[in-house]
């Protein structure tokens, strides 16, 4: 088959295959990309104004660290900028004004073998109108050689940390996508909107990040039910089939994404509290306390919502429409109000992910985006639709990303190793681990 | 038990079907009426095959066997395990364990569109038909060994026209016979559902079966064109056709079919000619009913209508207070 | 207690009484020629109101839908007049500092230049994939990537001749149909567009990877390879013969004008394009194209008349495939460098949007799709950029700033690929007819 559609083309292309006469230079010309991820790069000559400077050094042998990104983050959350160590261990970041910046060490981008002793964030205060900071050696220790179990140890909890915000992200997925049947595009906007909305209430309205995340979750809840009632509600009363709404979604991400960028930009932030902790050590491992706790908060929240879903009446509806909506209908069931409220329990689910997210780490206009095929992923690799699934898919997921690294994934594109698997596992269980065969006739 | 078998079968090979059909039939007259009896002539032998989905087994037969060039029925309760038992036969759905063929030749793990090319055709329950295309393209898709699908003779029309003519033809003829030839330029997804049915049927001629196998195909069917079809399966069999059909209506079960075969939870519980099969205590205990020759009383009716009320009425009842 | 409706039960088409098709679409026209199309459609949505107006009183039994249409006449006469005001406003005096002739040129020039190309022929494959056949792939984008490294890796990194690298960019989309649909052409459509998708990321990340650097040249990409193909540039042959010497001034077409450079990939865009045209009507006029239309339908019914559905599948994701492996060709053609950044996912949702805009199932719909999203995204970038920028701009910097009036169209073209799926799914140009019976 192969080689006959090659002779097709073949004569079709004749027009391409004109000989080449020698080579000219090429002026490049760049299109108008649609894709708008930040690029933070910052130039190594000192500028004019105040800069921040940092010099990573191994405090073991007395040598710079190359390659290493570290990023400059203002006091109101807002990234200044971002850089690599060059060849002296050295970056420069200019500042906008003078005052208290955090930098940030991606740990993830430390050669190996080197590991940090201390923590990955520092606070400088820039007061000279010139260079800031100075030779300021964040203390870098090389590990002559890691245990191979430690070095699992420590990938596996965070593969479960990673694999739980997943979860609680796909299982709002599957939810909607289990009563309603739709594959809904712009789930990954909505934990970009857990965080955005715990960003604003922490640093607009000034709200600690507990409370702020807590009304997060609750604006979250607001926004799907909003978003069921003025869009999904009346498409399925026009008879909407399943695909034109997946592409309406598709639409709504597009939308929403750039809604967000539009409003906040393109740049990282960050909250205003438990941005940089310590790790303590456990003996056998090493957590912050943020990552209990968020690991904490995941868990009760999964457990809490499969009770619910077990147990009462609400999850029992929920089952029922989701096998035959028809014949709960005519079965005297309310399906818009089950739908209704399927939708608030998984956007908030989702929300949640998006609070912890950016408690975890930063917010960011694409974080949401750059999760959404990882949380299909999970939420395909159980089987569509089932709970069950969606949460064992997860965590697979979850920690197939961080352990991936260990066994030979490039660890700056950790994510092909989950998708791998998951086309993997499509390939041996096309319904998925936990899924069941559809019925034909 | 036995005796009565006996009994019932000779009861039942007098005087059933009309003249010009009983004069084509073979004979299915010296076949004991039990489960998973051997015929004469079989095209379709299959055995021991079973189908678990979770922990209930669908389908559960050990021996089953289809006479060539007859009408065979199969009927029996709903949930039975009939359309799973024709997904099974067909490919469309893979058993736990079994063994099968059709007209000699294994038709294990073989794939469903392989098992129509091998002249075995059916139509399903709950009817696919294209909705976008147009009726008569429905028809035409029907056809068999086409040039023009075909990737690489497709795009040269002088390679294929003819063929398609001929088709087309056919598949007008059979649109007149199934009264659909005025629909013929409308799409597919406007017909009715019992236009739907007949459509489908028609289209599975197209393929110019061997065995059809029809799941419910007058469900839905008007009194009047349901005669008329009762004929074109009878014409299909004196065409020398095998017909094998699943149907609920037991007065076209008797009128038009040589065999029955009863299905229930899985398993064939009975065999036999129409007459043998429905005077049988066991069918009637397990599909029939002790009334099948009499309508519902009225006070079943209305108890059974009263108990859905109250079902329903509990059930909002509840789901209202769930929302408060 | 209207709760109780089901999803389900909306999908009967067939009623007594039915809205007038003319009255739906003027009343979409209208909103859109208020919203979107600044104007543009407005025209046709009076044009379709008087027609809806004329056939529900020719048989008031028939129809429903007078008020719609009557809606729909007003929006439009307001439109019409908004559209007039603009264009006089805007070619006479320009409206605050925004060049109104200016943003009709860039928009021309995008809807003919070679942007439009490459996203016609990404169209044209996911129509063949989509539209024909039913297949969600997600990952055109990933096919449109394997055609542009097919060529650049082989010239760049192998040392091959230019168009051995040709050759090995229109099969290497083969390879990855066939690697893809082995999988996943027996999953259902949802499994299908995960799968895809995640191909396609797969393909992007290992393309830009710092560990791969050596071959695909890490997040930088390739370039270098573009040299016989602007060495055949027959504008700049005509050139040299003419003058004696190498020329690359803009060529003024009127109110556009393009590069050589962008004129020559123009020519051998458009001509592949019309040629993928041609394949595409004559294929799927045939009893083969019948069958993927069936496919579409319902796969299982194909394959109860003993077709081997997954043998036309892939037929047909290798078809829509190599289409969109000439994308990318011609993009790394135009672009003259292969940059991974270019090939996420948003290039195939845009491709998609595209599509529905002109139309599913139509041969010339993704073409014409394609046209009128870069008309409209570099009229609408254009405009906004014109509006934010300058001394006193039009809208006020805290309004909006240069840097959002980027992402304008962007927010535009979501929106508009929502409207058109819920109002007008069957796009522009779609099949009147086919409206009754979408039950999908
Ligand atoms: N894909 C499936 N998954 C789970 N259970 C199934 C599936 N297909 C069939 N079943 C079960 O198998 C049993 C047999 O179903 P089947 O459709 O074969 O019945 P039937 O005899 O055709 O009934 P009817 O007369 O109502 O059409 C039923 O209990 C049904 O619920
Ligand atoms: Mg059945």
């Amino acid at each position: 088959m192969r080689l006959r559609v090659i002779t097709l083309l073949s004569v079709l292309f004749f027009l391409l295959l004109l000989q080449p006469v020698g080579a000219h230079a090429d002026s490049t010309a760049p299109s108008p990309s649609p894709s708008a991820e930040p690029s933070p790069s910052a130039p190594l000559e000192r500028p004019d104004g105040p800069y921040i400077t940092v010099r990573l050094v191994d405090a073991a042998v007395d040598e710079p660290v190359v390659g290493v990104t570290l990023s400059v983050t203002a006091e109101d959350g807002t990234e200044v900028g971002s850089a690599e160590t060059d060849a002296e261990g050295r970056i420069i970041v200019p500042i906008p004004a003078l005052g208290s910046y955090t930098v940030a060490l991606d740990e993830a981008t430390l050669p190996e073998g080197i590991e940090l002793n201390t923590n990955a964030e520092i606070v400088i205060t820039a007061r000279l109108n010139g260079a800031n900071g100075g030779l300021f050696p964040i203390g870098v220790q090389e590990v002559v050689s890691v245990p191979f179990s430690d070095r699992l140890v420590t990938s596996l909890l965070s593969g479960i940390k990673f694999g739980l915000l997943v979860a609680l992200a796909a299982l709002g997925l599957s939810l909607i996508f289990g009563t309603t049947g739709l594959t809904n595009f712009a789930h990954g906007e909505l934990i970009t909107f857990g965080a955005l909305a715990t960003y604003v209430a922490n640093r607009g309205l000034g709200l600690p990040v507990v409370l702020a995340g807590l009304l997060a979750v609750v604006v979250s809840a607001a926004f799907g039910w909003a978003q069921d009632r003025g869009l999904w509600r009346p498409l399925r009363r026009r008879g909407t089939g399943l695909i034109a709404m997946m592409i309406v979604s598709i639409g709504l991400s597009l939308l929403l994404r750039n809604l967000y960028q539009y409003t906040i930009g393109s740049s990282r932030k960050s909250l205003s509290q438990y941005v940089s902790q310590a790790r303590n050590d456990y003996g056998f491992i090493k957590l912050a306390d943020k990552e209990i706790a968020i690991m904490l908060v995941a868990l009760v929240a999964i457990i809490v919502v499969c009770v619910v879903l077990m147990k009462t009446r609400l999850g029992k509806s929920m089952r029922a429409v989701s096998d035959n909506p028809a014949l709960s209908a005519s079965s005297g069931m309310q399906v818009d109000r089950v739908i209704s409220s399927v939708w608030i329990l998984g956007t908030a689910l989702t929300g949640l992910s998006g609070v912890l997210l950016a408690v975890n780490s930063q917010i960011n206009f694409l974080m949401g985006f750059k999760l959404l095929l990882l949380v299909f992923a999970g939420v395909t690799l159980g089987g569509l639709g089932t709970i069950w699934g969606a949460l064992f898919g997860s965590m697979v997921i979850g920690i197939m990303v961080e352990v991936g690294p260990l066994f030979g994934v490039p660890s700056s594109i950790k994510e092909v190793g989950a998708l791998v698997v998951l086309i993997i596992v499509l390939l041996v269980r096309p319904q998925g681990i936990l899924g069941r065969r559809e019925r034909v006739g | 038990m036995d005796a009565e078998r006996e009994d019932t079968t000779t009861a039942g090979t007098a005087g059933t079907g009309t003249p010009s059909a009983f004069a084509a039939r073979p004979d299915l007259s010296g076949v004991p009426a039990e489960p998973g009896v051997a015929k004469p002539d079989a095209i379709i032998v299959g055995d021991s095959i079973t189908r678990q989905f979770g922990g209930l087994k669908a389908v559960d037969v050990d021996h089953i066997e289809i006479q060539r060039g007859v009408i065979t029925a199969l009927i029996g309760p709903n949930g039975a395990g009939k359309t799973t038992l024709f997904n099974l036969l067909t490919g469309f759905d893979v058993p736990a364990t079994g063994a099968w063929s059709f007209n000699g030749s294994s038709l294990a793990r073989v794939a469903p569109y392989k098992v129509a090319r091998l002249g075995m055709v059916r139509t399903f329950q709950l009817t696919k038909v294209l909705a976008k295309l147009t009726v008569i393209e429905n028809m035409r898709l029907g056809a068999t060994g086409q040039r023009g699908e075909k990737f690489w003779l497709a795009a040269f029309p002088f390679l294929w026209r003819q063929q398609e003519h001929e088709n087309t033809e056919r598949a007008d003829d059979l649109l007149t016979r199934f009264k659909l030839d005025e629909k013929r330029e409308d799409f597919a997804g406007s017909l009715s559902g019992g236009q739907r049915k007949l459509l489908e049927m028609a289209r599975a001629l197209m393929v110019d079966p061997e065995l059809i196998m029809l799941d419910e195909p007058m469900a839905g069917v008007n009194p009047a064109l349901k005669q008329s079809l009762l004929g074109h399966v009878k014409s299909l069999r004196d065409e020398g056709r095998t017909v094998l059909f699943v149907e609920h209506d037991m007065d076209m079960v008797r009128d038009i079919s040589d065999w029955v075969i009863v299905m229930a939870q899985g398993k064939i519980v009975a065999e036999g000619t129409p007459e043998a099969v429905m005077t049988n205590p066991a069918v009637i205990d397990a599909y029939l009913g002790a009334h099948h020759d009499t309508d519902l009383t009225e006070i079943d009716e209305k108890e059974i209508e009263a108990e859905a009320m109250a079902e329903i009425q509990s059930e909002i009842e509840s789901d209202q207070k769930d929302h408060r | 207690m209207n709760a109780t409706q089901t999803p389900v039960a909306a999908t009967a088409p067939v009623t007594a009484k039915k809205t007038s098709r003319h009255a739906t679409t003027s009343i979409v026209l209208g909103v859109l020629g208020l919203t979107l199309t600044v104007g543009i459609t407005s025209p046709f949505a009076f044009l379709q109101a008087n027609k809806a107006l004329a056939e529900i009183d020719a048989a008031p039994g028939h129809y429903e839908g007078r008020m719609l249409a009557q809606v729909g006449r007003v929006l439009g006469v307001v439109g019409t007049v908004y559209l007039v005001v603009w264009l006089v406003l805007g070619f006479t005096v320009g409206i605050g500092g925004v060049d109104m002739v200016e943003v009709f040129r860039t928009a021309l020039n995008q809807a003919f230049g070679p942007n439009a190309i490459v996203y016609a022929l990404a169209a044209i494959g996911l129509n063949i994939h989509f539209g024909y056949t039913g297949l969600l792939n997600f990952g055109q984008a990933g096919f449109m990537a394997v055609g542009a490294y097919g060529l650049a890796v082989s010239v760049v990194t192998w040392g091959l001749p230019f168009w051995l690298g040709v050759v090995v960019a229109l099969l290497a989309p083969v390879l990855l149909a066939i690697l893809l649909g082995l999988p996943t052409l027996r999953l259902r459509a949802d499994y299908l567009a995960i799968a895809t998708i995640a191909t396609a990321e797969i393909l992007r990340l290992v393309f830009g990877a710092v560990e791969t650097k050596d071959v695909f040249g890490g997040s930088n990409g390739l370039n270098g390879y573009v040299g016989p193909f602007q060495d055949a540039n027959i504008f700049r042959a005509w050139d040299v013969f003419t003058t004696g010497a190498l020329a690359f001034e803009e060529v003024d077409l009127g109110i556009v004008s393009f590069s050589k450079r962008d004129l020559w990939s123009m020519l051998v865009g458009w001509i592949v394009v019309a040629l993928a045209c041609l394949v595409v009507w004559a294929l799927m006029r045939s009893p083969w194209g019948r069958v993927l239309r069936s496919i579409r339908e319902d796969e299982e019914a194909v394959r109860s008349l003993g077709k081997n559905v997954f043998a036309y599948k892939m037929q047909s994701l290798i078809l829509g495939g190599i289409f969109g492996g000439m994308a990318g060709l011609f993009l790394a053609l135009k672009q003259a460098s292969v940059v991974p950044s270019d090939y996420s996912t948003n290039m195939t949702f845009l491709a998609f949007t595209a599509l529905l805009i002109g139309g599913a199932a139509r041969v010339a719909g993704p073409v014409i799709g394609a046209m009128i999203l870069w008309f409209l995204i570099s009229g609408l970038g254009s405009f906004f950029g014109q509006a934010t920028s300058g001394a006193d701009p039009l809208l006020p910097s805290w309004v909006m700033d240069n840097t959002q009036a980027s992402l304008v169209r962007f927010i535009i073209t979501g929106l508009g690929l929502m409207l058109l799926m819920i109002f007008r799914p069957q796009g522009i140009f779609g099949d009147r007819r086919e409206i009754a019976i979408d039950g999908r």
